[in-house]
C-alpha cells in the first residue's frame, strides 16, 4: 500500500546528525563562543543608550561650567561668582601660563586686578554710605523749621483773636476773602457807631 | 538560577539543532554542507546575541537564520543547487538509500521534498517534516499566513502529482 505524502514526509523527521556530529558541532560552537565573549559593557541598544546619556551629561556639565566661568570672569567683589572665579578662573588661568615667568606675569595681572576691583567695590560703599548721609541731612532740614518761619509762629502766637482774618487774609488771597473781610470790618463799624452812640445817649 | 547566555545558547543548540540540520539537508540534499550551514545558522545566533539584542521565540528565529544561511549560500559563485547536484551525478536517494543514518522512508521523502520546486518545497517542508502551523511558516518566511496555506496545498498537489497517486 502506497504511503500518502503527508505519512511519507512525516518521515523525514528520522534525518538527525548522529551523536557525534553533535558533538564535534557543540565543542567547535563552544570555543566559538569562548572566543567571541558577550560585550558586557559598551554594546547593545541599552548600552549605546547609556554612553550617550554619560556623553550628553558631560557636555552638559561641561557646558554650565563654560557659562559660570565665563560669567565668573566678569564678576566682581559684590557678585556670588566672584569666589568662583578667584578658585576656578585665576587658577586655570595661571594653570594654563606656559612657563614660571608667564605664571608668575599671570598671577601678578591677577593680584592687580582683584585689588583695583576691592577698591572698586570699598569706593562705591563709601560713595554709597556719603550718599545716604547727605539724604539723611536733607530729610531732617525738611523736618525742622526754619528760623524765619519760628519768627512768624512767635508773630502768631502774640496776635491770637483779630489777626485770625489778616492771617487768612495773607495766606488765601482769594476774591471771596476780601468779600468777608469787608463785611466783618463794617460790621464792626456798625457795633463801634452804635456803641458810641449808646455812650453819648447816656451822657446826655 | 539565572543561566548565562553561552548556556542559553547551548541549550537550544542541544533542543534544536538536529531540527536545523534537517532543514538544511532537506533543501541542499547533501549531509556535509547541511553540517556546514547548521553550524554557520548557530554561529549566527551567536553573533546576533552578544550586540545585547534579545531573541522572543528561538525556534522561528532559527528557522529564518538558516534560511537565511541557505539563501546566502545559494548566492555563492561556487555554490551548488540541488538541481545542480544531481545533475552532476549526486542524487539524494543514492546517497541516502544504503546509508545507515537515513532510512529509506526518510530518503525517499527528502528525494521527494527535493523534487518539488520553490516556493513549494520549503513550506512542504517546514508543514509536514517539522510540524510547523502555517502562522510559524508565515512567520518564519515573511509571508502572510493566507500565502503559506496555498503554497502548503498546491505543494502537496504537486507532491502527489509526482508520486502518480
Amino acid at each position: 500500500m502506497t504511503e500518502q505524502p503527508e505519512q511519507l514526509m512525516f518521515h523525514g523527521r528520522e534525518i538527525a546528525m548522529t551523536a557525534a556530529e553533535k558533538v564535534v558541532m557543540r565543542h567547535k560552537l563552544l570555543a566559538y563562543t569562548l572566543s567571541n565573549p558577550p560585550c558586557v559593557a559598551g554594546s547593545g541598544a541599552f548600552s549605546w543608550v547609556r554612553r550617550h546619556a554619560l556623553v550628553s551629561s558631560a557636555l552638559a556639565v561641561l557646558l554650565a561650567l563654560g557659562g559660570t566661568g565665563v560669567s565668573a570672569s566678569m564678576a566682581g567683589p559684590n557678585d556670588a561668582l566672584y569666589d568662583f572665579r578667584l578658585q576656578v578662573n585665576d587658577r586655570i588661568e595661571s594653570a594654563m601660563a606656559l612657563n614660571e615667568d608667564a605664571q608668575l606675569d599671570v598671577e601678578l595681572r591677577q593680584i592687580e586686578r582683584q585689588l583695583n576691583a576691592e577698591v572698586g567695590a570699598v569706593d562705591e560703599v563709601l560713595a554709597a554710605d556719603e550718599q545716604n548721609e547727605a539724604e539723611n541731612v536733607e530729610d531732617e532740614d525738611i523736618e525742622t523749621p526754619k528760623p524765619e518761619n519760628l519768627n512768624r509762629n512767635d508773630k502768631k502766637s502774640e496776635n491770637n483773636g483779630n489777626t485770625l482774618s489778616e492771617e487768612k487774609h495773607d495766606k488765601n488771597n482769594t476774591p471771596q476773602d476780601d468779600d468777608e473781610l469787608e463785611k466783618e470790618l463794617r460790621q464792626m463799624d456798625r457795633e463801634l457807631q452804635q456803641e458810641e452812640s449808646a455812650v453819648i445817649g447816656l451822657e446826655v | 538560577m539565572k543561566q548565562t547566555l553561552e548556556e542559553r545558547f547551548i541549550a537550544a543548540f542541544d533542543e534544536h539543532s538536529d531540527a536545523i540540520f534537517r532543514f538544511c539537508y532537506a533543501q541542499t540534499g547533501w549531509r556535509e554542507l547541511a553540517r556546514d550551514l547548521t553550524q554557520d545558522t548557530f554561529a549566527r545566533v551567536w553573533r546576533y546575541l552578544i550586540q545585547g539584542k534579545s531573541v522572543q521565540q528561538m525556534r522561528p528565529f532559527l528557522y529564518q537564520t538558516a534560511r537565511n544561511a541557505l539563501i546566502d549560500h545559494s548566492r555563492r559563485p561556487s555554490a551548488q543547487s540541488l538541481d545542480e547536484l544531481q545533475e552532476t551525478g549526486f542524487d539524494v536517494a543514492d546517497e541516502c538509500t544504503p546509508s545507515p543514518l537515513v532510512s529509506a522512508s526518510a530518503a525517499e521523502a527528502v528525494r521527494l521534498a527535493g523534487a518539488l520546486e520553490e516556493p513549494y518545497r520549503e513550506v512542504v517542508l517546514l508543514r509536514y517534516v517539522e510540524a510547523l502551523m502555517p502562522r510559524e511558516i508565515a512567520e518564519i518566511i515573511g509571508e502572510s499566513e493566507n500565502v503559506v496555506s496555498v503554497r502548503i496545498t498546491r505543494g502537496m498537489q504537486k507532491l502527489r502529482a509526482l508520486m502518480k497517486i
